[in-house]
């Protein structure tokens, strides 16, 4: 976590916050957050792609205004005020989403709300934005919420072409393919989450878990 | 910062800004959403009709009526339907008490009347006068596996036959793949058009769903692999349809269900 | 009574919190190295779940009906903030409670119950038992049902795992990656449970 002193908007070290995280440091397949709902909404890639958005936005807000806060916010309840800072503005889109993206909001239901313990989002606010300025943090959470959708969507495009047969709700493969209906079970994700992980560490040997 | 004063006000500020943002924002999204709501309701009543309600205003070409628990009817919306006379009837239903609050005709829901007992409840009916067709929508609602499964029930009234003309199903929470297919699948939807609601002795059987279906006038097959969310849509049909039946023998003119 | 025992069955058995709904992950997989701490964990969770779900039914009850705290205004919006920190009080409270009566318990839950506030399982079990419309006693039986489906789900797992330890598993599946597909694979055994309708067998 490599803090750069200069201020630069859009820097090699900028990029580097937003980059890093969609592979070599990946929040879910590298660092195990976020993984609860990544695997309860992607049976469909439109509801995964919303709930990709969320979390972005979340994590890039909340990072945002919790590093300006940083040296307001007392130690002793910290936790807290992240607590408060990350589930109003859950609440903020669970609100748009009622509003403007109805379907999707139906569909996902309690899962917007629990992005609040998406573990990403608490984790980025301890373990970056706490010591760093805003608009690296900005970016840092943006990486990490690009990092977290790269996986949701790559997962939901597996599971709704192979398990239905249609990508976004069009039909996309011909009739003679009868959907794998195991694919749109919970399980499926799972596994493919797992076959993710295998092909990642497979293909970049420093991540292979040791123990 | 140290003095445990400081925190408190700390945190009595941070909770009074959220709240201001949020209760500002909720007041501005809000009534889009409860417009968006309603709109999917609307939406998917009309999906019910044969060609999916196309081209339909669901305001200008639908009509309700209300049941009550008999059967009978409570209040029939027509052309001319002055607005202080619907809200006569939701100061009546809302003296009922348990958080229901009616305000509109769309907004009587099954999910709500559930909360009633069986002899208060009511039961609307969507009367909708397409450009060709007309049509009569009944709502039933029922359990699936894990939980309520609901569904518009599209009848024409086929020389005082009733017959099934389409059907749209919704649920809140069955398996994508297996029991959600009670809505995705547009197959099993399209089973449902043409059946009888009565057998040919004039006996009210609605329609079933079953495994392998022996009589292709009132049963359908059921979905492989959901068998819980198949039977709960079977038992939703012969009751959810059975609170309408006087109505509709009343409609049909014929007491006995039209032979 | 049969209504309760039913939605504990469901809790614990049929809709299991991680193996059907995946709440709770994180720490499902953080934790799940040893049978030792893994029962430790499963106890505290069981514990914060019992006392939470009353209690956020309470609070949603009293404090966010419709005009229940001024007429004509409806608080929802502060749902889920509420719930968050109720979580976060009670998990603190519990805590300190543990602490003075019983310090050896302490020692062997202490350390999981900061961890517990961001565990899914705790805010997703309150804000599910909004969506279905529990009544005060259902809730209970619901967070204590999802609390001891969550340990069931992670004591045995954590068992599987200790055995893994000497399975020959390609390298890069080693780990997390394992760690994955078995969950699946007792995610499709526990798909043996849908269905069973608890209610039938108690007529």
């Amino acid at each position: 976590m490599a803090t750069d002193t200069k201020v630069s908007v859009l820097g090699k070290n900028e990029r580097k916050l937003i980059t890093d995280p969609i592979d070599d440091n990946n929040p879910v397949t590298v660092q195990i957050l976020g993984v609860c709902s990544a695997l309860a909404v992607t049976s469909q890639v439109y509801p995964a792609l919303i709930m990709a958005i969320g979390v972005t936005l979340v994590t890039a807000f909340s990072n945002l205004v919790t590093s300006m806060l940083r040296k307001s916010i007392p130690s002793s309840i910290r936790m807290i005020v992240q607590l408060l800072i990350v589930a109003a503005l859950v609440q903020v889109v669970e609100m748009l989403l009622g509003a403007f993206a109805y379907s999707a909001y139906e569909m996902l239901s309690v899962f917007i709300g629990l992005i609040i313990t998406n573990c990403i989002v608490m984790g980025r606010l301890e373990a970056y934005a706490m010591a760093n300025k805003p608009w690296q943090s900005f970016l840092d959470g943006i990486g990490n919420g690009l990092g977290y959708g790269f996986i949701l969507i790559i997962m939901a495009v597996i599971r709704e072409i192979s398990g239905k047969g249609s990508f976004m709700g069009w039909k996309v493969l011909p009739s003679w393919y009868i959907p794998n209906n195991l694919m749109v079970l919970p399980c499926a994700s799972l596994f493919l989450i797992g076959v993710i992980i295998w092909v990642q560490r497979a293909r970049n040997q420093k991540l292979v878990d040791v123990s | 910062m140290q003095k445990g004063l400081n925190i408190y006000v700390y945190v009595l500020i941070m909770t009074g800004i959220t709240a201001l943002v949020l209760s500002f924002l909720y007041n501005v999204l809000d009534p889009i959403q409860a417009k968006n709501k309603e709109e999917a309701k609307k939406k998917s009543i009309l999906a019910a009709l044969p060609d999916g309600g196309t081209g339909l205003d669901f305001d200008k070409n639908v009509k309700v009526v209300v049941l009550d628990a008999k059967g009978k009817v409570k209040f029939e919306q027509k052309a001319d339907t002055k607005q202080e006379e619907s809200d006569k009837l939701f100061a009546e239903l809302n003296k009922r008490g348990q958080g229901v609050k009616y305000a509109k005709l769309v907004d009587i829901d099954l999910s709500l009347e559930e909360k009633f007992p069986l002899d208060q409840r009511i039961y609307p009916v969507y009367m909708v006068e397409g450009k060709s067709a007309k049509s009569t929508i009944v709502v039933v609602r029922g359990n699936g596996l894990w939980d309520k499964i609901w569904g518009y029930i599209s009848l024409d009234n086929k020389e005082g036959k009733w017959t099934v003309s389409g059907v749209n199903f919704e649920h809140k929470a069955e398996t994508p793949g297996l029991g959600a297919e009670i809505k995705d699948s547009k197959d099993f939807k399209d089973e449902f058009k043409g059946k009888q609601i009565y057998d040919n002795g004039g006996k009210y059987v609605s329609v079933a769903v079953v495994k392998a279906p022996k009589n292709k006038n009132w049963e359908v097959k059921s979905i492989s692999g959901a068998t819980v969310t198949s039977v709960g849509v079977s038992e939703m049909m012969i009751r959810g349809i059975s609170y309408y039946l006087p109505y509709l023998e009343k409609v049909s003119g014929k007491a006995d269900g039209g032979k | 009574m049969g209504d309760i025992l039913n939605i504990f069955i469901k809790a614990a058995f049929i809709d299991n919190m991680i193996l059907s709904y995946f709440l709770g992950m994180c720490s499902y997989l953080a934790v799940s190295k040893s049978v030792k701490t893994a029962i430790g964990l499963g106890i505290a969770v069981v514990f914060v779940l019992a006392i939470t779900t009353p209690v956020n039914w309470l609070i949603d009850f009293f404090l966010m009906k419709d005009g229940a705290v001024i007429p004509g205004v409806n608080l929802v919006f502060l749902r889920l903030i509420l719930f968050i920190s109720t979580i976060a009080a009670l998990v603190q409270f519990v805590e300190m409670v543990v602490e003075k009566a019983s310090p050896a318990l302490y020692n062997q839950l202490g350390i999981f119950l900061p961890l517990i506030t961001v565990n899914c399982s705790i805010l997703g079990a309150s804000l599910f038992m909004v969506s279905r419309e529990y009544n005060f006693g259902q809730s209970t039986a619901f967070g204590i049902g999802a609390g001891v489906g969550w340990a069931l789900a992670i004591i045995a797992f954590a068992a599987i795992r200790e055995k893994l330890r000497t399975a020959a598993i390609p390298a890069p599946l080693r780990g997390l990656g394992m760690a994955f597909i078995l969950t699946g694979l007792m995610g499709m055994a526990f798909m043996g449970f849908m269905g069973i309708n608890p209610a039938e067998y108690m007529k």
